[in-house]
């Protein structure tokens, strides 16, 4: 039986009288690409930040990798890697010095090998000495996602982690991310990116109004020559409707 | 739409974001509480000013009113070294009109001017009307006439633009032109020498709106006036606004400094990355500037109305080391705005670590200037001999302040400082013991050895407590998030 890394159950989340996450109940399991699909304000970000530590849930329960992140959030940070929705490096240090804070904060061993390939496979050679405020948004986010890669861990959860990137570095990250899912890593990835998410994702999740109205595999998920945008605009709302 | 027509929706547009920002942070009611309490507190002086007249002259009293006041205005009114810094950071994690040149058609210049009227209008409507409101309200109790007090609030009103306007001046000229901020700085000290050694010059020449409610001259209202727009005028001329990314590059130092703060163990990489923002933001002196310069201000005045206007005003040095330990609330403040912290959200970090760790950098800077301000006002005064008990003094009432601040306000001093609850939680706290000191500090001449014990014997309470609060830091603040 496959390893649970990811497990839901009935996690809630309030802010007032807005339901942001309602009673979701879902698995991922060790080894896949785990994509949540759904429209702007339907609850993505509010999800990964409650697996991650980030939010406290309102009633429900989860864990990550064996965890509960809202009773240990910082083991849980410190075995998983995160790209959060906004790029938002510290603005005073140069991106390498950033990569460096990491590997310090991670207690990593050779931090400037590290930190040099990171730069080198990201083809970033302007961030060695140029403070983060002063970077492309581009830069900023292949910093990001260096950033959460650079400690290898088992488990990633990635917001939006093309965005802001050109076609060759978003070809250069999923070729990055296909390979570490051969080496058995996990990955949780909200995206707008329907292409991607069709391509890439082993199971795709698709949230609307902090509900999942539908999961599987991107091929239970489609009916016969459909396509996920379809999916997609079957199970979530178009804007016009709630007009 | 004209040029005026379009500055009052401006301004209009800003003030009711200062109180949506505002009432985000603190909540609604809080935010409305302030004021509140300011009158509450004001009325509460003013019914009990009987009792203080008995020990203080009412023209002293003026002259300590109006010098608080003078210095609120010089608090807040740095502006232009925030605009230096505009383009480079947001304010926190939020938008604000101020950015609004930089993608609309409307010029800095423009914008800046409506920023600074609104925050006059935000701070007398804020703070001023309520301190003279409560006077007023006390009335019928203590006999004050309705002149007297109208006459107030525009005393005080002048004296708060005074110092609004003189330091939005002086940043400017600081930003664009530091050789013209150093000759001001020298005419001024020029200017107390002259005074003290011709005794020339009266106390009213140097701050118009005080000497306009000493003597009640419509001339010190006059050269209030013109000295108040002519500052304003022509640091809304000459503000200097850095559009766009500066090309500045630094050396690698994050794993050198980390190094160098090894001492300070499990923190030392968040402490590394702190100190490197405090040097390449170029906040380090501003921030040693906000926590000594009102003190050295006030000594100024305290010195020029004593020793060359012969006014019967003497503060020793243990008073400023009291003082002292309540001005180190505005280099936490500064340490917390330094940067986002947002990027900390995704880290194994715990928003206690870092307060933790700007604690520690807050004691570093803060036992270096403190020690170095009171040696130096030690031989001016000529009060070596107060310097042990000053130390201490300063020590513990900085300790007490800060981490209690901390305690209260943890990353976002600035904006739950204000919250009446917190306000009146941190007033209970620090002024009995800062009254306790200064009265202390002034029998000190009398009884030497009495008084030094009971302020020692303060002082170690003060530390105990400093002390318990850090170790209480993680309870109140251990599951709080980076971001709003």
């Amino acid at each position: 039986m496959a390893e649970r890394v990811i497990e839901t159950f009935d996690l809630e989340r309030r802010f007032g009288s807005l339901v942001a996450v309602n009673k979701v109940t879902f698995d991922v399991q060790k080894g896949e690409l785990f994509g949540l699909l759904g429209p702007n304000g339907a609850g993505k970000t509010t999800l990964l930040k409650l697996l991650t530590g980030q939010l406290d849930p309102t009633s429900g329960r989860c864990a990550v990798l064996g965890r509960n992140p809202s009773e240990d959030p910082i083991a849980v940070k410190r075995s998983i890697g995160i790209v959060p929705e906004v790029e938002s490096p510290p603005s005073f240090l140069t991106g390498k010095e950033y990569l460096q804070f990491i590997g310090l904060i991670r207690d990593l061993k050779d931090i400037e090998l590290k930190a040099d390939h990171w730069i080198q496979y990201m083809d970033m050679a302007e961030v060695q000495n140029t403070p983060c405020k002063d970077l492309s948004k581009g830069t900023r986010q292949k910093l990001m996602v260096a950033a959460a890669l650079i400690h290898e861990p088992p488990l990633l959860f990635l917001d939006e982690p093309f965005s802001g990137l050109d076609p060759h570095y978003q070809k250069l990250i999923k070729e990055y991310l296909t390979g570490y899912l051969e080496r058995g890593g996990t990955i949780f990835m909200c995206t707008h990116i329907l292409e991607i998410a069709e391509k890439m994702c082993t199971k795709i999740g698709i949230i609307s109004k902090g509900e999942i109205v539908a999961i599987g595999s991107p091929s239970q998920l489609k009916k016969e020559g459909e396509g996920l945008d379809s999916v997609f605009m079957r199970y979530t709302e178009s804007p016009g409707a709630t007009k | 739409m004209s040029n005026l027509k379009r500055d009052l929706k401006i301004i209009r547009l800003m003030l009711s974001e200062e109180r949506r920002l505002n009432s985000a942070v603190i909540g609604q009611a809080q935010f409305l509480m302030f004021p509140v309490l300011i009158l509450f507190m004001s009325l509460v002086i003013a019914i009990s000013s009987k009792q203080l007249l008995r020990t203080m002259a009412m023209d002293q009293v003026y002259v300590i009113l109006h010098s608080i006041i003078l210095i609120y205005g010089l608090g807040i009114g740095g502006f232009a070294l925030f605009g230096e810094r505009m383009a480079e950071r947001r304010v926190g994690e939020v938008s604000m009109l101020l950015e609004t040149p930089a993608i609309q058609p409307v010029s800095f210049k423009e914008v800046f001017f409506s920023f600074y009227v609104k925050d006059i209008i935000y701070y007398i409507l804020y703070s001023i009307l309520p301190l003279v409101g409560g006077v007023a309200l006390s009335m019928p109790l203590t006999g004050f006439q309705a002149t007297s007090v109208l006459f107030l609030l525009l005393t005080i009103t002048t004296s708060f633009l005074f110092g609004i306007s003189m330091s939005f001046l002086l940043s400017s000229m600081y930003v664009r032109w530091k050789a013209v901020f150093g000759a001001i700085v020298v005419a001024l000290l020029a200017f107390f020498a002259g005074s003290y050694l011709t005794g020339a010059y009266e106390a009213t020449a140097f701050i118009p709106p005080m000497a306009l409610q000493r003597t009640g001259d419509p001339i010190y209202l006059l050269i209030s006036v013109v000295l108040i727009l002519l500052f304003s005028a022509v640091a809304i001329s000459t503000i200097k606004i850095k559009m766009g990314k500066r090309s500045e590059k630094f050396k690698e130092s994050m794993l050198p400094t980390a190094e160098k703060f090894k001492f300070a163990r499990s923190y030392s990489t968040l402490m590394a990355k702190d100190w490197i923002d405090l040097v390449r933001s170029r906040t380090l002196f501003p921030v040693v500037g906000a926590y000594i310069g009102p003190l050295a201000f006030l000594a100024v005045i305290f010195w020029f109305l004593g020793d060359v206007m012969r006014f019967p005003l003497h503060f020793n040095l243990i008073f400023y080391a009291g003082m002292i330990g309540f001005f180190g609330v505005s280099i936490y403040g500064w340490l917390n705005l330094l940067d986002t912290t947002a990027f900390l959200q995704v880290l194994p970090v715990k928003v206690t670590q870092l307060v933790r760790t700007k604690l520690m950098l807050f004691t570093m800077i803060a036992v270096a200037a403190s020690t170095a301000f009171l040696i130096v006002l030690s031989l001016l005064q000529s009060e070596v001999s107060m310097l042990w008990v000053s130390l201490l003094v300063a020590y513990s009432t900085t300790f007490y302040t800060v981490v209690f601040t901390a305690l209260l306000t943890g990353l976002r001093t600035n904006s739950y400082l204000f919250a009446p609850k917190t306000l009146g939680k941190f007033a209970a706290a620090v002024i009995p013991p800062l009254i306790a000191l200064t009265i202390l500090s002034l029998d000190y001449s009398n009884s030497p050895a009495m008084s030094a014990a009971v302020i020692l014997a303060i002082s170690g309470v003060l530390a105990l407590a400093a002390f318990l609060m850090y170790r209480r830091i993680e309870t109140r603040w251990g599951r709080e998030s980076f971001t709003f």
